[in-house]
């Protein structure tokens, strides 16, 4: 499950990327394991914009694919 | 099994190509002479420029657009002439990841002392650039920006805290404002100051040895991931200690901002992508039909043919005589002097400021990153990213400049496709006043549908075929959205000089060049030569009047004189004729102007290669279009 599955205004906590380049450029922008992501808008097959520390970044549907919200139990993102 | 967005451990190219006009000196001579460094560095969009400009009273490019800032101006602080100020573009990181990092990297190495601009609203993602000057061992100085928005957000920043933790002095401005940057500009003021308190090292990140055994353990990718990590763990507790929220959190506001909900509109595919039309449509109405047409009608016809041209064809006049090759070559019908001024002047000046003025407000207002975000899941298909969208938007206005612009983009390859993409299927302003004209003989809303539909579809197979056959892969998108806001006149004026004084400055010896050189095959006759030479290839191969060969000929002097030329042939051509020939004009070679730019910014081969399957690509492509409108006669 990828942060594709998100829905418009659902909250995930990110998990370490796996791919090393884009853990190290996420990572200096603030996205790290435990970052917490709001889904604020979803272009269909395309970049999703997350808020994340108050600020909004785009992040390409390619990277969203690489990227995995933490389980959490209390929050069903099915 | 999820696509890797780059092979791990595998860093994009850096182009080895300079992108930036070298400071005049370097540091060591700087420093010989008594010099003191400082070298601004920081996140994109915090206000790195706002802040240059203040200590230099030069004008570096201030917008709401990440990532404008790709040369590295510089200059004297108007405060402190001992003072050698140098701005960078920004980034997150110094990691070898792109051009600009590479660039910015060697800066702040060579400086004496690193002013970071940080924005207060994004401090843990802005400190991790701060923490990793300080681990390289950079004498910093922190600068916290944007310190109103701040209090907005209800949150309080510890400032002392936050200089204790990082172990350098930490300064708060508001550089927007008229006196914002006063404070660092005390500071500085007090330069050269070997003993003061603000050439203290920083406190490294614990956990690291700093200096250069820090920047050797990153060159490896292994241990950078680990550095990394240990940073931005660092950093978040920093944070955590420093900034607190005024108002408990449970009181935050339901209600959204004006500005937000715009920003959340304009990513809406159907809201964002009506405005879009409706951006560009008014663009057209502004740039194409007021400023193309009537601002142009006057400063090219009545000022420039009118008052200036004819005293500089009287004075050359004087001394050779009118029918002489060197009166034609100086003021003929392509003189160097005559038509260069009038082309310079008379038309790309008034485009170009109007273009300016129209892009300034756009990109103040942070609508563009959002365009971007929207365009993204096309032009990744093509191999580039949303980032993209705005040279293809200034395409529309002139495609030189938009190729100048190119530079904001990550990669080379990128830069091919995009700078490919503007010679080929982007009509410039110049060209669309006419083709608009032309329209109407060619059987106006069906035709504009068939050739809006040939465009679109030669723009996508041509990036699509570049994405295939260039090495390497596009770059993903990862760009910061700014907040909405309402453009600043006195920036926008600000801006749209700077700029379009640039681009005359950079563009203007390039057309006297090119004019020159039509100049001498029009007065030893090659022009008539090579439109004898067309002649068959017009009449057989894109079934056109012979006399059409003349337009395609102009074409290359300046793109409107080609469609101009087919107006003025006007009844003689079918519909099926006037569209096949408007076609091949737009894909038909770029402009003298944007055929140097090109030869500048893509090199001697790249450019040849475009302008070569520029000529293909129209030809095949009119001659496709031609036979298809016979067989098939829609128009």
């Amino acid at each position: 499950m990828s942060l594709l599955t998100l829905l418009v205004g659902q909250t995930a906590t990110l998990a370490a990327p796996s791919n090393p380049y884009l853990q190290i450029q996420l990572m200096r922008m603030g996205l790290s394991e435990g970052a917490q992501l709001t889904l604020k808008s979803k272009v269909p097959a395309g970049p999703m914009v997350f808020e994340c520390n108050g600020t909004e970044i785009a992040l390409g549907h390619d990277i969203c694919k690489q990227l995995h919200p933490q389980p959490q139990p209390h929050l069903s993102l099915t | 099994m999820p696509a890797p967005v780059l092979p791990p451990n595998v860093l994009p190219p850096v182009a080895t190509a300079a992108l930036t006009t070298p400071p005049p000196m370097d540091a060591a001579t700087r420093s010989k002479a008594g010099l003191v460094t400082v070298v601004l560095a920081g996140n994109p969009n915090v206000g790195k420029s706002v802040v240059f400009n203040a200590l230099t009273g030069l004008y570096a490019n201030v917008s709401n657009f990440p990532g404008t800032t790709v040369d590295t101006p510089h200059g004297r602080c108007k405060h402190n002439d001992r003072i050698f100020i140098q701005d960078t573009p920004g980034v997150y990181g110094l990691s070898g990841l792109s051009d600009e990092e590479t660039i910015t990297e060697a800066a702040v190495l060579d400086a004496d002392i690193v002013v970071n601009v940080v924005n207060a609203t994004t401090l843990s993602r802005d400190l991790f650039f701060t923490q990793q000057l300080i681990d390289y061992g950079c004498t910093v100085l922190v600068v916290v920006n944007q310190m109103d928005r701040l209090a907005n957000t209800q949150q309080q920043l510890d400032v002392e805290r936050l200089e204790t933790l990082l172990g350098v002095t930490v300064l708060p401005l508001v550089a927007t404002h008229a006196h914002g940057v006063t404070p660092l500009i005390t500071l500085l003021n007090q330069l050269p100051l070997e003993a003061n308190a603000i050439t203290q090292a920083g406190n490294p990140c614990p956990g690291m040895v700093p200096g250069q055994p820090a920047r050797n353990a990153e060159a490896n990718p292994a241990q950078r991931m680990h550095a990394y990590g240990l940073r931005r763990k660092h950093i978040n507790a920093v944070v955590a200690n420093t900034l607190t929220q005024t108002t408990p959190s449970t009181t935050t506001p339901t209600s959204q901002t004006l500005s937000q909900r715009l920003g959340t509109w304009c990513l809406n595919p159907l809201i964002g992508g009506v405005s879009l039309l409706g951006v560009l449509w008014l663009l057209y109405q502004v740039v194409g039909v007021w400023v193309a047409g009537d601002l142009v009608n006057f400063t090219e016809g009545t000022i420039m043919l009118g008052w200036v041209i004819p005293p500089i064809q009287w004075a050359v006049g004087q001394v050779f005589a009118t029918d002489s090759w060197m009166y034609k070559l100086l003021a003929g019908e392509f003189g160097v002097l005559t038509m260069s001024i009038q082309y310079i002047y008379g038309v790309l000046f008034p485009l170009v400021l109007g273009f300016y003025v129209y892009l300034s407000v756009l990109e103040d207002s942070g609508y563009l990153p959002r365009i971007a975000v929207l365009s993204d899941t096309i032009l990744s298909r093509i191999g580039l990213n949303g980032r993209a969208i705005i040279p293809m938007i200034l395409g529309f206005g002139c495609v030189t400049m938009a190729t100048v612009s190119t530079r904001v983009l990550t990669s080379q390859r990128e830069r091919t496709i995009a700078s490919t993409l503007l010679a080929v299927t982007i009509p410039c302003s110049a060209q669309l006043a006419v083709i608009m004209a032309l329209m109407a003989a060619a059987g106006g809303f069906k035709a504009w549908g068939v050739y809006l539909v040939i465009l679109s579809a030669l723009f996508c197979a041509i990036g699509a075929a570049l994405n295939l056959v260039l090495p390497g892969k596009s770059t993903p998108l990862v760009l910061d959205l700014p907040p909405m806001r309402l453009p600043q006149l006195t920036n926008v004026a600000q801006k749209t000089w700077v700029r379009t004084k640039a681009f005359i400055a950079e563009a203007a010896p390039l057309f006297v060049l090119g004019s020159a050189i039509v100049g001498v095959l029009h007065v030893f006759g090659a022009l008539t030569v090579i439109q004898h030479w067309l002649s068959p290839l017009t009449e057989q191969w894109l079934l056109l009047p012979g006399e059409t060969a003349t337009a395609f000929v102009m074409g290359l002097v300046r793109r409107d004189f080609g469609a101009a030329g087919l107006l003025a042939m006007g009844d003689t051509l079918t519909a099926a004729q006037v569209m096949t020939a408007l076609v091949t004009i737009t894909l038909f070679v770029p402009c003298i102007a944007s055929a140097a730019i090109f030869w500048k910014e893509r090199g001697p081969g790249e450019a040849t290669a475009i302008l070569l399957g520029s000529w293909a690509i129209a030809f095949g492509m009119g001659a496709i279009v031609a036979r298809i409108l016979a067989w098939v006669p829609i128009l």
